[in-house]
């Protein structure tokens, strides 16, 4: 009985076996039929051409200073073309016209005949990828959509629109290469160092070409969506960037100097405030075109001084009653002479400080040669100490740690003349970041922070990465000689080498510095000069540390004090005057004096009295309206103005952006002299008006 | 590998199938992770291979575990498997993980293993099954005693394997349809069952023909589109069947050669759903498909030779449904990709990439080998006990209280 069961189950199982032997041939089958009799067709679709993954470009991340301005961004624009045969013929027949005539209004390139003849051929000749604007952006696209035909939607409009990204700098050439660029060849900057980031991930579409240069997405799971990029946040501050920018490149034309840079650092963090690198390209034309303050290391000559002076204090060597003699201002090591850079003096005996700030190689020199001349590892021991030998690890690529001579012992790299011309800044190299730092340290009391230029790393607007201020060393020196060296750079800007960059309303200390350039491209004997300036404000208690240099100026003068210099001065009084308490709010000392008075937009004056916090009462509903005084103490009172439209309107006492809007808008031609409010209006000969601001 | 054979235990034929599927498994996955590779790995195409490597060799260890273990001891097991994989699919269906849709996955809390509920539910219907009906034998003419035990917890698993899985259910419905009929289940309970499944099935066509798309709830929508798109023949062609086809084309008799597949790059999943297309486009008619529907083959013969030798009647049902259920899911995932099925998500097994499916695969060959393991004519048959449904076997095992 058994048997039967088995056998029967055996049966049915042979069965089966039967089944899937069928199914198997039946798979053959179909996989042969495919090959040999659908085989043809099916290759032909395998052309790579027709069906490939096409790369979705990932949205660059911005580049935001540190009050949040967008220094880089990308904004989409689109590439316009137009496919002629889409549209069905009576839809082409209606808008064909008036298509043309918005066609050749918004570029102006030909006439509405000329492209209404266009398409018509296109159509007729099959013709379906027509290119119109290479560069549309979000707005215009919007209005084209609009347009006659093309509102009729993609397939029955013919509107091609393909989009890409292109890279802005809403401030143009400010920080330009600070911020830096990427290109196939080269990436510089944040943008550079960043670009992976900032970068993100491209994503990719399989897409089906089909004919008139479309590609069809194929929504297949293979698809990924592209990662934005993240957005970086620097310490950059827009307004002293700019006004460094400004400066330095003022100081650039003057001198006609060949290049020059300018970096702001906030004291206690670090933190790079304002980085301006300008390169020559012709007389009084300068560009963002290399980062000096990282990439170019000169010998810095007399800001190097500073190092030596600290040196000579913190080995306990002298103080200030230590006395040199000037030798009026030359003398000689080994048979090499040595002067100070304004040539012969009368000077011979001074004391430290004065050979400090009188900024004299003789006397700076004698006083190191006299104490390490025989001991020169301890001087370089204490260059060491102040970290002079390293690279600040700033976080943009392209810096390269200081050459410094580090080994007396050896002959090669150290001769007898090597101490004397180090201790004035020769026979080294830094840049100007690395000198920075240093004096930053000091102005800091000694701790020297690193500087970094990137705050936070941002992703969808959330915060990802922060970085915090990061101390090298708390104490490159004991408190007591920086407290002197401060001293001593305090007194350079009251009395020194740098007397003209006093302001009567804040103290500065700092530290001039003209050099003779000697690299590849001149040697010391041409003559030319790198002239620098390294210093921090307020004196008391430093916030901003600033450094200047200006390479090879041409003309009107090469000192330090003199070409730097006053863009220093300039950064400083901007800083002061925006940021440290540089005006006293008007009304802070003295709420009973008169209230000022200002006549223009109304708007525009509400804005300024609230800021000023000066109580006004504002009239309702004019635009234009006149702030009077109504004695001292009291609440000013406000005139409506109102301007009849043909009469010339009163704009005595307005301000000339509100003047001109006023005339202009009624047809006047306009012309002006002077600065300040409108004070008087004049017409002339020719019917135009002229106004005398004052 | 005369030596390795000599320790692995079971049918020696069964481990050389394995063995050359596994072959295949790794040169069609090394070669169709590329795109994969270049998503998300940075084009570290090792990194797939390794995984897959890991995996196939982990499974193989399950599978030589499981043909350790006396197959009887599946019985009870099965058993279990039954008591928790019910529970387990309905929670899946309603708070799995869901895909495009479709709840099928869970996570074991701990070991973060995610796997398809379904899976086990398979190798738990499966033997349980076996084990009912070489346990009732002596009713299956009888509806009440013999019909309704076995065929409720087929319908009930089915069921809930459906709304997420479709084609899964179908195919496992399917497989147990025909171990009931290799288990000799009366013909007309069978063929009343067979017409009820295809009743509903249709009803249910109805149902999504004359609901608009975007109305249909959960994964009708893409029955709908796979089966319209199936049916309308090269016109309504989805875009995987074309581009498998195109790989099958390209693959002629005796294929591009290992590793030069262009379709990889355009077929979604061409190592798992579509991997056949590949092996197709790579070795060709011959060394292709030719090879491996005769390694599948092969696989159920010798499944089927163990039904001829064993003396058991539950050690045989075992063999053969799970042998069934691998060789059908096999031979479904190629007709999808020859276009003889409308598109499914079936993987190839032993072949596909995969994850924790694998392992369940593996650990059903290994219950296989396991029975394999004591065959022979002279052994007393057990077979005699069936016709007056005495307890077989069972009785050595301890039986908890």
């Amino acid at each position: 009985m058994s048997d039967t069961i088995k056998h029967s189950m055996i049966r049915r199982l042979q069965l089966v076996l039967l089944g899937l032997v069928v199914l198997a041939g039946m798979v053959i089958f179909r996989a042969g039929k495919v090959f040999y009799v659908d085989g043809e067709s099916y290759r032909a679709k395998a052309d790579s051409a027709y069906i490939h993954y096409r790369q979705i470009e990932a949205e660059r991340g911005n580049i935001y200073a540190a009050d949040g301005s967008l220094l880089a961004a990308s904004f989409p624009y689109f590439s316009i073309a137009i496919d002629p045969v889409a549209p069905s013929e009576t839809d082409f027949r209606a808008n064909v016209d008036s298509l043309a005539l918005c066609l050749a209004r918004h570029d102006g390139k030909r006439s509405a005949q000329e492209y209404r003849r266009q398409l018509i051929q296109s159509r007729a000749a099959g013709k379906r990828y027509l290119r119109f604007d290479n560069k549309v952006s979000y707005p215009e696209l919007q209005a084209m959509k609009n347009w006659p035909l093309f509102r009729l939607g993609q397939y029955r409009g013919g509107l091609v629109v393909e989009p890409f990204n292109l890279r802005e700098k809403p401030y143009g050439v400010l920080a330009h290469r600070t911020i830096g660029y990427v290109t196939k060849e080269v990436s510089v900057g944040i943008e550079g160092q960043y670009d992976g980031l900032l970068s993100g991930r491209n994503g990719q579409q399989l897409v089906r070409k089909i004919s008139g240069g479309y590609q069809l997405p194929l929504h297949d799971k293979n698809e990924i969506e592209p990662e934005h990029g993240r957005d970086i946040v620097t310490t950059l501050d827009i307004s002293i960037q700019d006004v460094a920018e400004t400066a330095l490149e003022e100081s650039l034309i003057r001198h006609d100097a060949e290049y020059g840079s300018a970096v702001v650092m906030e004291v206690a963090t670090g933190k790079i405030v304002a980085m301006a690198n300008l390169t020559r390209i012709e007389e009084g034309l300068y560009f963002e075109k290399f980062n000096y303050a990282i990439g170019d290391r000169t010998e810095p000559g007399s800001t190097f001084k500073l190092a030596s002076v600290l040196a000579l204090l913190e080995d306990g060597r002298c103080d200030f009653n230590e006395t040199v003699d000037l030798e009026r201002g030359r003398c000689t090591y080994h048979g090499i002479p040595m002067s100070d850079s304004e040539g012969k003096h009368e000077l011979t005996l001074v004391t430290l400080p004065r050979a400090f700030w009188r900024s004299s190689n003789v006397g700076i020199s004698k006083l190191v040669h006299r104490y390490y001349r025989d001991r020169p590892a301890d001087f370089v021991a204490r260059l060491k100490q102040f970290h002079l030998h390293e690279a600040t690890g700033i976080q943009i690529s392209g810096e390269e740690a200081p050459i410094l001579p580090t080994n007396p012992a050896d002959r090669s790299s150290w001769s007898g003349i090597t101490l004397p011309w180090l201790s004035i800044g020769y026979e080294l190299q830094m840049s100007p970041l690395q000198t920075l730092v240093f004096y930053n340290a000091v102005a800091n009391g000694g701790k020297m922070m690193k500087p970094y230029l990137v705050s936070e790393i941002r992703e969808h607007g959330r915060t990802v990465e922060r970085f915090e201020p990061i101390v090298v060393d708390p104490h490159i020196a004991s408190p007591k000689s920086i407290a002197a060296v401060q001293k001593l750079l305090r007194m350079v800007v009251d009395s020194g080498t740098a007397r003209t960059l006093k302001s009567p309303y804040y103290s500065a200390a700092g530290k001039t510095g003209t050099s003779v350039i000697n690299n590849e491209r001149v040697s010391y004997h041409q003559d030319i000069y790198q002239a620098s300036f390294a210093g921090y404000f307020p004196a008391e208690a430093p916030r901003y540390s600033c450094i200047v240099v200006i390479s090879a100026p041409r003309r009107n003068g090469y000192y330090g004090a003199d070409v730097a210099g006053p863009v220093f001065k300039a950064i400083a009084d901007r800083v002061h005057s925006s940021q440290l308490g540089g005006h006293q709010p008007v009304n802070a000392e003295d709420k009973l004096r008169e209230a000022p008075k200002a006549k223009g937009y109304q708007p525009d004056l509400r804005e300024v009295y609230n800021n000023l916090e000066w109580p006004v009462l504002w009239s309702a509903s004019s635009e234009w309206a006149a702030v009077q005084s109504s004695g001292a103490g009291a609440i000013p009172a406000v005139q409506s103005l109102e301007f009849a439209d043909r009469a010339l309107p009163d704009v005595r006492g307005m301000g000339l952006r509100d003047a001109l809007f006023l005339l202009e808008n009624k047809g006047w031609v306009v012309t002006f002299s002077g600065i300040g409010k409108v004070k008087g209006v004049r017409r002339d000969e020719h019917g135009a008006l002229h106004l005398t601001l004052g | 590998m005369k030596t390795l054979l000599a320790h692995l235990r079971g049918d020696k034929y069964l481990w050389l199938i394995v063995i050359g599927l596994s072959l295949y498994s790794i040169l069609a996955v090394y070669s169709s992770t590329g795109t994969l590779a270049y998503k998300y790995q940075s084009g570290n195409t090792e990194y797939y291979l390794i995984k897959h490597l890991l995996l196939l060799v982990f499974g193989l260890g399950l599978m030589y575990l499981a043909s350790l273990a006396n197959y009887k001891i599946y019985s009870r097991l099965a058993q279990l498997a039954m008591y928790l994989s019910v529970p387990l699919l309905a929670y899946t269906l309603i708070w799995g993980s869901r895909v495009n849709e479709a709840a099928r996955w869970i996570t074991l809390p701990g070991i973060e293993l995610t796997f398809q509920t379904s899976d086990l539910a398979k190798l738990a219907l499966i033997m349980y099954t076996a084990r009912m009906l070489s346990r009732r034998q002596h009713l299956v003419q009888n509806f009440r005693e013999g019909f309704v035990p076995v065929v409720l917890p087929i319908l009930v698993t089915c069921l809930l394997i459906a709304p997420a899985n479709l084609s899964s259910a179908c195919v496992l419905f399917f497989t147990c349809l025909l171990l009931l009929f290799i288990g000799r289940m009366g013909m007309k309970y069978m063929a009343g069952m067979l017409g009820s499944a295809v009743l509903m099935l249709a009803l249910l066509a109805v149902f999504i023909y004359f609901v608009p798309e975007e109305n249909l709830p959960g994964r009708m929508g893409t029955w709908k589109a796979r089966v319209e798109s199936f049916a309308g023949g090269e016109a309504t062609e989805s875009f995987q069947t074309e581009q498998a086809k195109i790989a099958i084309a390209q693959g002629g008799l005796f294929g591009v050669g290992p590793g030069n597949s262009s379709q990889r790059n355009f077929l979604p999943h061409p190592y798992s759903d579509f991997i056949f297309a590949i092996i197709l486009e790579e070795y060709g008619l011959v060394f292709g498909a030719g090879v491996i529907l005769l390694l599948y083959l092969a696989f159920f013969y010798r499944c089927m030779r163990i039904v001829i030798k064993t003396p058991n009647p539950f050690g045989a049902l075992l063999a053969i449904g799970l042998g069934l259920s691998l060789t059908i899911q096999a031979f479904v995932n190629m007709g999808v990709a020859v276009s003889l099925f409308p598109v499914t998500g079936l993987t190839l097994p032993l072949i596909s990439m995969g994850g924790t499916s694998m392992w369940f695969t593996s650990i059903a060959i290994g219950i296989i080998l396991s029975v394999s393991r004591d065959l022979g004519m002279d052994a007393r048959s057990e077979f005699e006990h069936l016709e007056t449904g005495e307890e077989e076997g069972e009785g050595a095992l301890p039986v908890p209280a």
